[in-house]
C-alpha cells in the first residue's frame, strides 16, 4: 500500500481548505470556500464562467491575496509565496498553458523540475514524459512556441509532472482543442489516475468531461460552493444537467 | 585598402565594448522591459573604482577581478533597494528613477575623483600588435576579452540551470514562479550581471578613451544602437549590433566625407532612426504580440 493510499483509508485529506476567501484588489472573488481533495483522486470544480472557479486555483498557489486555511498534508500553506507551495508538491497547469516560449521542449521539461536536485532522476522522468506522449519527443529541440495547441497542453501537463507533484492543478486542460485531441488527452489525464495514483484539481468547462474522470465535484456559483458530492451523483441531479451538461 | 582593413579590425575592437553595453542593455530590458539609462555611468563608476585600486598598488588582474565582483554586488544592490519597489510603477516613474541614477553615479565620480582626465592603465600596452600590425595590442586585447566574454555568457545561458531559469523568467514569469523559480533573485542576478558587463567594457575602453565622469557618455549611445539594430528582445542580436555599430561608425568616420571624428556619434543615432523606420524589432528581433 502507497503512503497516498493508506492516507485515503483513514480518511485523511490531502488538501484540505476551509473558509478560502479570495480578493482582486478590493473586489472579493471567493467568499468562505471548504473543500477537501482525498489522495490519488480526481477532484473537479464546476461553474459557469466567472464563478471563481480559476480563481480558486490561483489562490491555491499563492497568485492572489487570501484569507484562510488551506492546509496540504497538513502543513498550512495559505499565504505563502507561489515557488514555496510550487517546491512543496503542488504543480499547477495554467490557463492558456504557461508555456515558455524561446526555450525548446525539451528545456521546458527541465524547467518543471527546477526545484529537485536529482539530475539522473530528472533525465529518467524525461525519457518518461517522451513515453508518455510520444508526440513530444520527436519536437524535443523545438521551440515550444512552434507547437500545436494540443502538443503545447501536452507539454504543460508534462512540464508539471517533472515536479512529482503531490498535487496537480489543471486549468481548463480541454480549452481551444480539437475533439479528438481532448478524448487523447482525458485518457492521458484517467492513466495517470489509476497507474500512477497522481492526486488532480481540475476546472473545466466541458462538465460532461470533468464528470467522467473526476472522483468527487464541487459546484461553484459566485465564489461560492453551492453543492458538492460524488461525482457519478452529481452528474445525475437533474439542475445540474439542465444547467451545465445540456440534456 | 589597407586604410579598409585597418578601420574595420578598429572597429570590430570597440564594437565589442558597444557588444558588452548592449547585452547589459538588453538583459536588464528583458527582466524588467525598461531601458536602463544608467547603463554606462555604472560602468563608469565601476571604472573609476578599478582605477582607485590600482593606484592602492593592487595589480591590473586583480583590480579587474574584484572590480567585477564588486559591480556584481552593487548591480544586485541597486536591484532590490531601488527598483524591487518600483517593479509595478509605470514607464515615467522608471525613467526619473534612471535619470537620478545617472547624475548620483556622475556627481558622485566627480565628487570623488574629481572631473580631471585621468589616464588608465591597458594590460596588453599600447604597441601594434606586431612589427607593422594594422592593429594595435590594447585593440587586439579588447577584442579577445569582450568575445570570451560574450562565449561564456552565451553558454551559461544555453548550458546551465540557473541560466534557463533566468531565460524562463523573463519570458513568463508568471509560469516561472509555477515552476518554483524565484524570479525576483533572477532579476537582480541580472542586474549583477549587466553591472559586471559593463564593468569589463569600461575598464577596456577607459585607456582609448581616458577617465572621466562624462567618458560611457558616447559608449552608451553607441550601446543602446547597436541594441537596437540587433533587437531589445535578442541578446544575440544585440552583440551582433554592437560589432556593427563599431564597424560602421569607423568605416563611416574615415571615408565618408564630412563625417570625420567629430561627427561619428551622429551616425549612431543615424542607424538607431534609421532601424526604427524599417524593422522596428531590430534585426534579429521578435515583435511582441500580446494577447487580449
Amino acid at each position: 500500500m502507497t503512503a497516498a493510499q493508506t492516507r485515503a483509508a483513514s480518511g485523511e485529506a490531502l488538501l484540505r481548505v476551509r473558509g478560502l476567501n479570495a480578493f482582486y484588489g478590493r473586489i472579493q472573488a471567493l467568499f468562505d470556500i471548504d473543500f477537501d481533495i482525498a489522495p490519488g483522486c480526481v477532484t473537479t470544480l464546476l461553474g459557469a464562467n466567472g464563478a471563481g472557479k480559476t480563481t480558486t486555483l490561483r489562490a491555491l498557489c499563492g497568485m492572489i491575496p487570501t484569507k484562510g486555511d488551506i492546509e496540504l498534508d497538513g502543513v498550512n500553506i495559505g499565504g505563502r509565496a507561489t515557488e514555496d507551495i510550487v517546491s512543496l508538491g503542488v504543480a499547477h497547469v495554467p490557463e492558456g498553458r504557461g508555456t515558455f516560449i524561446g526555450v525548446t521542449v525539451e528545456e521546458n521539461l527541465r524547467l518543471g523540475a527546477m526545484t529537485r536536485r536529482d539530475r539522473r532522476e530528472i533525465s529518467a522522468d524525461i525519457e518518461r514524459m517522451y513515453q508518455l506522449f510520444p508526440r513530444l519527443a520527436e519536437r524535443r529541440a523545438q521551440q515550444a512556441q512552434t507547437l500545436s495547441g494540443g502538443e503545447q497542453q501536452m507539454l504543460a501537463i508534462s512540464r508539471a509532472l517533472m515536479l512529482r507533484p503531490k498535487l496537480m492543478l489543471l486549468d481548463e486542460p480541454s480549452f481551444g482543442l480539437a475533439p479528438l485531441i481532448i478524448e487523447e488527452l482525458f485518457e492521458t489525464l484517467s492513466r495517470l489516475k489509476t497507474d500512477e495514483g497522481i492526486s488532480m484539481l481540475i476546472v473545466e468547462q466541458n462538465a460532461a468531461l470533468a464528470l467522467e474522470i473526476a472522483d468527487h465535484a464541487y459546484l461553484i456559483e459566485t465564489g461560492r460552493v453551492v453543492m458538492s458530492g460524488p461525482a457519478d451523483e452529481i452528474g445525475r441531479d437533474e439542475s445540474i444537467r439542465r444547467a451545465y451538461l445540456g440534456y | 585598402m589597407e586604410l579598409f582593413i585597418h578601420q574595420v579590425l578598429a572597429g570590430l575592437a570597440t564594437g565589442g565594448i558597444y557588444a558588452c553595453i548592449a547585452l547589459a542593455i538588453v538583459m536588464i530590458y528583458q527582466a524588467i522591459h525598461h531601458l536602463n539609462l544608467a547603463q554606462g555611468e555604472m560602468a563608469m563608476f565601476s571604472t573609476f573604482v578599478a582605477w582607485q585600486l590600482i593606484e592602492w598598488g593592487m595589480p591590473y588582474w586583480a583590480a579587474f577581478v574584484l572590480t567585477l565582483v564588486l559591480s556584481f554586488a552593487a548591480g544586485v544592490a541597486i536591484e532590490r533597494i531601488v527598483f524591487r519597489p518600483l517593479h509595478n510603477a509605470p514607464v515615467l516613474s522608471h525613467i526619473v528613477v534612471f535619470i537620478a541614477l545617472f547624475s548620483i553615479f556622475n556627481s558622485a565620480a566627480g565628487f570623488i575623483w574629481d572631473f580631471t582626465i585621468k589616464s588608465f592603465p591597458s594590460p596588453f600596452g599600447s604597441q601594434p600588435l606586431f612589427e607593422g600590425a594594422p592593429v594595435s595590442a590594447h585593440d587586439t586585447g579588447m577584442f579577445g576579452v569582450t568575445f570570451v566574454l560574450l562565449i561564456l555568457l552565451f553558454l551559461f545561458f544555453r548550458f546551465t540551470r540557473v541560466g534557463l531559469a533566468m531565460r524562463a523568467a523573463a519570458v513568463n514569469p508568471e509560469s516561472a514562479r509555477l515552476v518554483g523559480i524565484r524570479v525576483g533573485w533572477m532579476v537582480a542576478l541580472g542586474w549583477g550581471m549587466a553591472a559586471a558587463i559593463g564593468a569589463v567594457a569600461g575598464m577596456l575602453i577607459a585607456p582609448v578613451v581616458f577617465l572621466e565622469p562624462n567618458m560611457m557618455l558616447s559608449i552608451l549611445l553607441y550601446g543602446f544602437a547597436g541594441a537596437v539594430v540587433g533587437g531589445l528582445t535578442s541578446p544575440a542580436g544585440a552583440v551582433v549590433g554592437g560589432f556593427i555599430v563599431g564597424v560602421v561608425e569607423n568605416l563611416a568616420g574615415s571615408f565618408i566625407p564630412y563625417i570625420g571624428q567629430e561627427l561619428k556619434l551622429t551616425i549612431a543615432l543615424a542607424l538607431i532612426v534609421a532601424v526604427l523606420m524599417v524593422r522596428p524589432s531590430g534585426l534579429f528581433g521578435s515583435r511582441l504580440v500580446s494577447r487580449v
